[in-house]
């Protein structure tokens, strides 16, 4: 029951980095293990330097796990499995000399999808018209603030209309009136039963999005359930967070 | 291959848009021009020196993108993570690595087509045409193999030390002869030992160093274009499927 509802499933993930070479090797995640429900809106929580980019990124194969496995609908990440998730990494810095079409049309060749295909241009007009960037369709990137860059990023995770989204502080950064249009996004895309996984530090956009919550504190899972239970004798997440954290510790 | 295309073609559409791109380029167009200027103040020599510093200031061009462009490409990728956005969709870490390889390498093939047509104009003589496309490719190769190093090593290293890496590779492979020459001199056996392990593993420019007016004027023999091209051929597969084999066992982090 429990494979066949989850999109994601990461199974004792164990990951060390050395700095240098006289220093020892540093646990980083220490048995990570955590679901992603299907067609759900899943936040990943924990103070910086817990280890969310991290199992973010072991997640997609981008650093190598000492141990451990991570299933997309019950297989290994694949080619396959690619296609059908849409990631946005913190801050990342894009082709500034792209126009936003250009950058647009780039990720969806990468994706696999056909440019003979005659939906093509309408794609990538929706998607720029969700973010609020349709009419910066001409204009190179370089030419794009902070929140329009973090837009146009966001806009690549959803050209390809992906099952998975799956972003790393996808709010970071942003003004208010930013960080309200990824929130819309985000909650037009659960509408549409599209499983989302975000990881954040910002706990009200949390407790405002998600239906499941996974919790980190310095490599470990503390919490790995729906959002309703977490908070159960709490007023707000943030409480609820302190509170296990500090059981954590104990 | 799909991808390697795609990757191949923004890189370039990217690159090519780029300040330092334009500064390189514009910068050989006065050097080349420069050489005409200079060539005129002899009487006999003016094809000679004309020709002989033009096809330096085209090998300067390219080597100066290889270098530029390739030690800094892959480090600002994973330093920005703007590889991340591209490695999460269906590729694989060798299609990216190539994908860019190929993008770079069309970028200065078009810098050098550019400037052996503007040499070529300026000469008007069309019995160099043949000779100085012969020329070019020979160019081109061996910026390809130092373009292929400096991305090898910038998969291990920083980007300033993989170019100056790459520079004295492209010095040493030139200079070879005169290195070994000197050194027997010192007779000192360590050093000669060293020298002959260097020679072994550093690709021999100068026995295809034909960037000078007596091969614009007799181009070598088609065996010898055969396996100049060849030659160089394998050191960029060769120190490729490094970089490659490099790359894909990293992990992606920022090291700063």
């Amino acid at each position: 029951m429990d494979t066949i509802e989850n999109a994601i499933q990461v199974r004792n993930l164990n990951k060390s980095f050395k700095k240098s070479f006289y220093e020892k090797r540093k646990q980083v995640l220490k048995n990570v293990s955590f679901d992603v429900p299907k067609n759900k809106t899943t936040g990943f929580v924990g103070n910086n330097g817990s280890g969310k980019t991290t199992s973010l990124k072991c997640i997609f194969e981008f650093i190598f796990k000492d141990s451990g496995d991570v299933l997309f609908f019950n297989e290994k990440m694949n080619p396959k499995i690619r296609k059908k998730i849409g990631y946005l990494p913190e801050r990342p810095y894009l082709y500034e000399f792209l126009t936003a079409e250009e950058f647009l049309k780039f990720h969806l060749k990468l994706s696999g999808v056909s440019m003979a295909n005659e939906n093509v241009d309408a794609l990538i007009d929706e998607t720029l018209n969700k973010v609020g960037l349709l009419e910066a369709k001409k204009k190179a990137l370089r030419s794009f603030s902070k929140g329009m860059l973090q837009r146009a990023g966001l806009a690549q995770a959803l050209v390809h209309k992906p099952e998975i989204l799956i972003l790393d502080e996808p709010m970071s950064g942003l003004d208010p009136d930013g960080r309200l249009m990824v929130k819309d996004i985000l909650k037009e895309e659960k509408k549409k039963g599209i499983t989302i996984f975000f990881s954040s530090h910002l706990l009200q956009d949390m407790e405002e999005l998600c239906d499941h919550l996974v919790a980190i504190h310095h490599g470990e899972i503390i919490y790995n359930s729906d959002l309703k239970s977490f908070m159960n004798q709490y007023p707000s997440l943030e409480e609820a967070f302190r509170n296990k954290q500090k059981e954590a510790r104990k | 291959m799909k991808s390697i295309l795609t990757i191949a073609q923004t890189t370039f559409r990217e690159l090519i848009r780029e300040k330092m791109f334009i500064i390189i380029f514009f910068l050989a167009i006065a050097l080349l021009l420069f050489s005409v200027a200079l060539s005129n103040l002899s009487i006999w020599e003016f094809q000679r020196i004309l020709s002989d510093f033009s096809l330096a200031s085209m090998e300067i061009a390219g080597l100066g993108i290889a270098l530029f462009s390739g030690s800094f490409m892959i480090f600002k990728e994973i330093e920005k993570q703007t590889c991340l956005l591209l490695l999460s969709k269906p590729i694989s870490r060798s299609e990216f690595i190539v994908g860019k390889f190929v993008g770079l390498s069309a970028l200065i093939l078009l810098t050098l087509v550019a400037l052996t047509a503007l040499l070529n104009l300026i000469l008007l003589e069309p019995s160099f045409i043949g000779n100085s496309i012969v020329i070019m490719v020979n160019i081109y190769l061996k910026v390809l193999v130092v373009l292929a190093l400096v991305f090898l090593l910038s998969v291990y290293i920083r980007p300033v030390i993989s170019l100056l890496f790459g520079l004295s590779f492209y010095f040493y492979g030139h200079g070879i002869n005169s290195v070994e020459f000197l050194i027997k001199k010192t007779r000192d056996e360590n050093l000669i030992a060293l020298q002959k392990i260097l020679e072994a593993v550093s690709p021999q420019f100068f026995r295809f160093n034909w960037k000078n007016y007596y091969f614009l004027k007799d181009a070598p023999d088609l065996n010898d274009v055969g396996v100049m091209i060849g030659y160089f051929l394998v050191w960029i597969i060769f120190l490729m499927v490094l970089a490659v084999r490099g790359f894909n066992k990293r992990d992606i982090v920022i090291n700063s």
